[in-house]
């Protein structure tokens, strides 16, 4: 089925039922069959009795590999894992790392029945309507090196989302360390783990929530569809996204962080304003002087400047 | 236009005020020239300030100051001493340290029981905390098969790269 998806995502006409069946090297009866199964999964594809096949339109509300790949033009950077449901995606990851599954891949769910932020803080998303996706990179980096991974995955959210803003792109800023807020508003979490052991890190699983085409109930949460006042496709968003994610990667190998970095911190909020870091219980004031390419905040506080690796970060605190 | 006091925007002086009252300040005032802008004074609690002219008097006497010097001087020599240097042998004793500066934490979820707890006998794939930087979080495994005879760190205390979590008795 998938072969016969793309070859007619890929065909701007009709694709007769025997091209297909050469192609494929299949009878013409299981190409039938086939365009059967895919009718069922809720592709609609017209036939044409002379002419043969045609796409009308996808299935909806689904992310599909096919039509990722089709948006992508080449082959994807990462294998892409689709799954129905899943408790959550970095969860996902983390059981596919233990069965020793190996190389770099990307879970997406279309449901998340126990979406996470930081301390397992409830992650909401619409089953069919978000993105949440969860990438796995296996590497053999030191852990000092931990930070660059999720400022290029910030970045490559924040570049692909900026892409559908045009003139309010403005509004879209990424809240260290890793979030990005619309207008103040919560748009998309980043979650990262890890497990070091000797001072190297093997794998990272970068969890991303993004909200898409969901009406987000909490007042300090926004979609992008309730900015743009309409549905986005989510194949050609995450297409997007993988796309953005290997170039990022690809400067980094190249010794290129530092455009990575520069990019990444001309997005960041509160740079040069007064604001508060919350570690633990303790409160820190002062003025956010720098975030460095390792991520470390600096605040300066009466001329004292304090170096900080954790902890929420907020500027609302005047108010 | 707004309100202005000495030339200062009124909602920003508020603002000052809101914030040098969180940050636990006792007394404080700020003047501009002759204008008095803010004045701030909390009742010091009894106790705390009791305890604190003890160790740093008002009018410190030479020899009390030198008494106060070498209290507190063998007081930053013995905490490590009771913590890390008891553990110093390596065949008997493992150091569970933390790879990253960060935040340490103690149990996956707060409110939730610890990985592990004085006396737990762990292995080498246990995990044993979490240290946050970043907002990434770094699972902390025991790496040697023991049992937890100290936990160093509070919860949510911050900690250093290399620095000492956990001491396990080599099994």
């Amino acid at each position: 089925m998938n072969q016969i998806i793309s070859l007619l995502l890929n065909q701007e006409n009709y694709l007769s039922g025997q091209e297909l069946a050469r192609k494929l090297n299949l009878s013409r009866t299981a190409v039938w069959k086939q365009i059967h199964k895919a009718k069922e999964a809720g592709w609609k594809i017209e036939s044409c009795r002379k002419k043969g096949y045609k796409i009308i339109s996808s299935p909806k509300n689904r992310i599909i590999h096919e039509i990722v790949e089709f948006y992508f033009k080449n082959k994807l950077p990462f294998e892409l894992i689709l799954l129905e449901s899943a408790d959550s995606t970095n969860e996902a990851a983390k059981r596919m790392l233990l069965s020793n599954k190996e190389g770099s891949f990307l879970v997406t769910a279309e449901e998340q029945t126990a979406g996470k932020g930081r301390f397992h803080r409830k992650w909401e998303s619409q089953k069919g309507k978000d993105l949440t996706f969860s990438l796995c990179l296996s590497l053999d980096k030191n852990i000092s090196e931990l930070y660059s991974f999720t400022m290029i995955a910030a970045l490559s959210v924040y570049e692909v989302i900026a892409s559908y803003l045009n003139d309010q792109s403005a509004l879209l800023k990424i809240k260290w360390p890793n979030d990005i807020y619309y207008d103040g508003k919560k748009f998309c979490g980043i979650l990262a783990e890890t497990f070091a052991e000797d001072n190297i890190i093997h794998h990272i699983i970068i969890g991303i929530g993004i909200n898409i085409n969901s009406s987000p109930t909490m007042e300090t949460a926004i979609s992008l569809k309730s900015i743009l006042g309409k549905e986005a496709d989510r194949n050609q968003i995450l297409s997007e996204i993988m796309r953005k994610l290997q170039e990022n990667l690809l400067s980094y190998q190249q010794g290129k962080f530092e455009a990575v970095y520069k990019k990444w911190k001309a997005a960041v909020l509160w740079i040069g304003k007064p604001v508060k870091l919350l570690v633990g219980q303790e409160a820190h004031y002062g003025i956010l002087t720098d975030i460095q390419p390792n991520g470390a905040l600096l605040i300066s506080d009466s001329g004292k400047e304090s170096v900080f690796y954790s902890g929420d970060l907020s500027a609302d605190f005047l108010l | 236009m707004a309100k202005e006091v000495f030339g200062y925007n009124i909602d920003f002086l508020k603002q000052v005020k809101k914030l040098l009252k969180e940050a636990n300040i006792a007394s404080l005032e700020i003047e501009d020239g002759e204008n008095r802008l803010i004045k701030i004074s909390k009742k010091t609690h009894p106790e705390y300030s009791a305890a604190a002219q003890t160790i740093i008097p008002a009018q410190p006497h030479p020899h009390s100051l030198q008494q106060a010097n070498a209290a507190s001087q063998a007081l930053s020599q013995a905490v490590p001493v009771s913590k890390e240097s008891a553990y110093s042998d390596e065949a008997k004793y493992h150091k569970i340290k933390s790879p990253v500066i960060g935040t340490f934490y103690e149990s996956p979820v707060p409110g939730t029981p610890a990985f592990v707890k004085v006396g737990d006998t762990v292995s080498k794939d246990s995990t044993v905390c979490i240290v946050e930087a970043m907002k990434v979080m770094n699972e902390i495994k025991a790496d040697v098969q023991g049992k937890i005879i100290e936990i160093l760190k509070a919860n949510s205390a911050s900690v250093q790269a290399q620095e000492a979590l956990f001491i396990v008795e080599k099994a």
